[in-house]
Formats: C-alpha cells, structure tokens, sequence
C-alpha cells in the first residue's frame, strides 16, 4: 500500500469523517500497556481526590500515582504556637484542601472543600497568631516543605511566622532552588546580617514573579530593605511588595535608603506593581510627581505603587498636579474625605491614573498610585479640571 | 526553512506507506530526526522513507490531528499551568476524538494514539491525548475508574487496608 495522503492543490487538508479511519489490528491494549511516563503524565492531571481514588485500582497505577507530580496552586505554612505549626496544601485542580497541623509533634491530616466554615474559621486562626512570639527557626520545618516541594508543583509558597536567620534563609534557598515557584510571601522576622539571602531566595527560582515581604527586623539595622536588593529584585519581579511590620513615629531619616532618585529608578524597571508600606521620608513632593508622571506615561499594561510618605507633602503634590500642563484640560477628579482624623485625596489623571493619598496621621500619609487600562477607567467628559470636595 | 511542498514517505508496522510534507513532520521530533539522521539533500522530493513503529489506522489519524495543528508554533511549549490543566482541549481536538466515540475500540485507539504520539515525539498530541484519558476518569470513583480502564484489583485485602489508611486523610 502506498498513498499521497495529500492532495497537491490543497496538500495540508483532511477531512474529518469516520471513513478516513481504516480498521485498527487486533490487538487489545490497556493503560498498562502505556509506559510508567505516560501514566504519570495523565496523573499528574487528575484533582487530588480522584488520585487517591486510583491508588486502589492497581498496583502498576499506584507505583505511578506515587512518582507524580502534585499540583499545588498554594502551599501555607503557619506557625501556631511554639511547637505547633500547619500546613495547607490547595489543590490547584479541584477545591480540595489538605491539611497537616502539628500538634504535640503528631500530624493529624485531613481534607476540607476550601468553603468549608471550619476551614475558613481555621484559617482566621492562623493568621491572627501574633507569630512574633514564636519565633522559631525554619530548621525542624525543613524537612516537611522539601517533602512537598520535591513532591509537587507548588504555585505559591507562604511563609508566616518564622525567624530568617543568616543559617534559616540559606537552607531556605537550598529548598528553593530551581523550583517553578511563580509567587513567595515571606512574614517574618529577620535577624539576618544582609539582604544578600533574601536576594538569593528571589533569583535562586527562575520563575519567581512575585515576592511579598512581610518583614519586621530584630537587629539593630533599621533599614527595612537594601537599596542594592531593591534595584535587583525590582529589576527581576514584576510584583514587590514590602511590607515593614512596624509603622510609627520612630523612623528617623537615616532608617530609609529610598529618596526621589531611587524611587525613579525602582518605578523605570522591569517590576510593575511596587509597593514600599513603610515611611519613606526621604521623598520630596518632586519626586513624588516625577513618579506620578513616569507611572502615566509607562507602557505598562498596569502599573501601581503604593508607599507610605510624609505628610506635609500631600498638599505640594496636589498643587504640582494641578498645574502640570500636560495634566491641565484633562479630567482631574480630586476627592478629599474626612473620617474621624484620616482624610483620603484621590486625583484622577487623563482618565486612567488615578493617585490616592491617605493621611494616616500628621506624620505619615499612604500614597496609591495606580495606571489601569484605560478600557476598565472610568470615562470622564471634562473640557476642564474639576475639583470635588466633599467633607 | 521547512518547503511546504517538501515530502517524506513514512513506512509503518504494517507494511503500509504514506507520503506526507515537511510541514506536517516538522512537528515530530522522532521523524525530525530520523531525516537529520540521514543526510539527505532536503530538496530531494519524496525524502527517502522513514520507519515508524505505529500501524497505519493510527498512522492515519496522527496525520490528521497533525493536518489540522501544522500551523501551530514549534517548539512546544515548555510544561506550564495551562498544560497541567486537563479542560483546555480545544474544540477541533474534542471533536476529533469524540468521533472515535462511534467505534466499539475507542479506548482503544485513544491508547494507540497516545502511544504513538510517545513514539512519533509529537508534544502536543500526546498531550491532548492523555488531557482526554484524565477527563474521563476525573472525579470517578475507584470502581467506575476500574471499569473505565478495565483494570482488575491486584492488591491483597491487607494492602487494601494499607491504602484506605493512607489515604483517610481524604476520605473522611
């Protein structure tokens, strides 16, 4: 037999019709007869109930189950007390959850639907625990994140609740590395010496998209992150989120390394959500405005940052906004809210940036600045600037 | 550069031949190869004959999928969420498969398929392909999921007891 299964005037064209099928040979297959590879690769696309409903089928399918991969959308560990912890594994193909909590060192495990009350009551639990009193090393956890990294194919991985050390954030890295990790949240306390591990921590996972940094410092050093590790994950990150776990009065000038320069450079990098929640005195309102600038004229799809910044400065950034020309005749939208002693400015910029700036106190004010597309802005017919004020 | 109008004949294990374009075997790293392998001069219109380990029928319906997909980009996409996902399948692909609902062996062919999309190295058949065999037993129970497969239980009661502890976490 020998045919041109293509016919010359239209060579790449089949149609689709049960005549084209010719007769298959005798012969009985079965998904044994599949290599272990391909058993595991449908697997790996099965919800985790139905992967331990076919643990019992046979023995060749439960060896297979066994050398899948799991797809895990998140993986959360808490710290609860002391010595307890737990751990929460979200099936990234079904609404199954696993949960392992450590109590007098036994593993007690069980399943939940993620709109499970108890476990949405579980998961309040948890994060409410002030996890500053447990400060526990990451070493005895070890063990059990690498079971399920090796195990799985983790999204996400959130961290609450752990003393990084220099010691704790190199086995960290070492856990880490090379993993297809797209997302990290990190709330912790940090007696590291550097940021040069947590700099590693970012590009040791070459997916690595988003790194959100819950950090209090219990060292002497103020400074809430390097500007050396801000450049460098900035440039690396398309999401940054730092948060400092202590926001008051104490901060002095010298705690912040951010100033009108950096701030330039962080907003002109690769990472398009930045946000900086602890005081940034250093900023003037220029700097502020040159950023509200860069972030209008950015090609970002969306771009937003928020940051905490001085006070005073809020009035000489509206003024600077106001008279910018390139913002002048466009539609500016300034709403300024009073609630008890927090009031709320919000600029609305050539329809699709928006800035928000709200005081939190006479020192501190929170700025949002935040670039959608302009399909999802509201549409403002405006020849002239508006101003709004509501009280 | 791949011609369009380039061939290569493709012997199966039946004995049968098929000639085919550049463009529909560029997608098969197995075919791709075995003509690297040889040397020939590109131009020489058919290309010398490449030896399959598929039978015709499936040979058949691989060039099919492959008519269809030879636009697609090469090379395949790298493992991503999207194809850890088994409810993607595209719509030209679902009907394609669909029609082997009518014949009595269409677990059958599914496995002849899949095997030779293993064989031929074509990623994304071989992906479509197992996505559609996870489809059919996702959230089946272990006794539907047997009767799916035709699998006979091979554990002794203890290693059945064994599992259900193992596994009751879950099933509680």
């Amino acid at each position: 037999i020998c045919r041109d299964m293509e016919d010359e005037s239209e060579p790449d064209k089949l149609k689709l019709s049960d005549d084209n099928v010719p007769p298959r040979e005798e012969k009985s297959l079965s998904v044994l007869d599949l290599p272990l590879e391909m058993n595991t690769r449908i697997i790996e696309k099965l919800d985790f109930p139905t992967r331990l409903a076919l643990r019992k089928s046979c023995q060749r399918l439960y060896s297979a189950e066994a050398s899948a991969k799991m797809n895990i959308a998140e993986l959360l560990i808490y710290r609860t007390s002391n010595d307890n912890y737990a751990l929460v594994v979200k099936d990234k193909l079904s609404d199954t959850l696993k949960i392992v909590r450590i109590v007098e060192g036994v593993p007690i495990t069980q399943s939940m639907h993620k709109n499970n009350p108890s476990f949405i009551r579980m998961m309040k639990d948890f994060r409410e625990t002030d996890y500053q009193e447990y400060e526990t090393p990451l070493g005895e956890l070890a063990t059990t994140i690498q079971d399920h990294l090796n195990r799985s194919t983790v999204d996400s991985i959130d961290i609450n609740g752990f003393l990084c050390s220099d010691s704790s954030m190199t086995q960290l890295c070492g856990l880490m590395r090379d993993k297809p990790i797209h997302s990290l949240l990190l709330q912790s306390t940090f007696s590291t010496t550097s940021d040069d591990r947590l700099f590693e921590l970012i590009f040791c996972c070459p997916k690595l998209r988003s790194a959100i940094l819950a950090m209090h410092r219990c060292t002497p050093k103020d400074i809430v992150v390097e500007k050396e590790f801000l450049l460098l994950a900035t440039s690396r990150l398309e999401t940054l989120i730092v948060q400092s776990c202590v926001l008051n009065g104490t901060y002095s000038t010298d705690d912040s390394v951010v100033d009108d320069d950096l701030l330039i450079r962080l907003l002109s990098a690769q990472c398009s959500h930045l946000e900086l929640f602890y005081y940034l005195p250093l900023l003037t309102a220029e700097g502020i405005f040159a950023a509200i600038k860069l972030i209008a004229k950015s090609d970002w799809f969306t771009v937003e940052f928020k940051a905490y910044i001085r006070s005073e400065l809020i009035g000489s950034v509206v003024r600077l906004l106001l008279t910018e020309d390139n913002f002048t005749g466009r539609q500016i939208s300034i709403t300024m809210r009073m609630v008890n002693v927090v009031s709320s400015d919000e600029v609305i910029l050539d329809s699709n940036v928006k800035v928000r700036v709200t005081e939190h106190s006479l020192d501190y004010s929170k700025i949002v600045i935040r670039k959608e597309p302009a399909s999802k802005a509201t549409p403002i017919i405006m020849a002239k600037p508006r101003i709004v004020i509501t009280i | 550069r791949i011609y369009p109008l380039m061939r290569v004949t493709l012997t199966t294990s039946d004995g049968a031949s098929v000639t085919v374009s550049r463009q529909l075997t560029k997608h098969s790293g197995f075919i791709e190869k075995a003509i690297t392998d040889m040397a020939v001069d590109d131009n020489a219109v058919p290309l010398s004959a490449v030896a399959v380990d598929v039978d015709d029928a499936t040979l058949k319906l691989v060039i099919e999928w492959l008519t269809e997909h030879r636009d697609d980009a090469l090379p395949y996409p790298e493992k991503t969420d999207e194809e850890r996902r088994a409810d993607d399948i595209p719509a030209w692909d679902q009907a394609f498969v669909q029609k082997w609902d009518t014949k009595e062996d269409q677990q059958q062919t599914l496995y002849a398929v899949i095997t030779a999309a293993d064989k031929l190295d074509i990623k994304g058949l071989l992906d479509m392909t197992c996505k559609t065999l996870a489809n059919k037993i996702n959230g089946k129970t272990v006794e539907e999921m047997r009767e799916i497969l035709q699998l006979e239980c091979d554990f002794t009661e203890e290693e059945l007891a064994e599992i259900r502890k193992e596994n009751a976490w879950c099933e509680n």
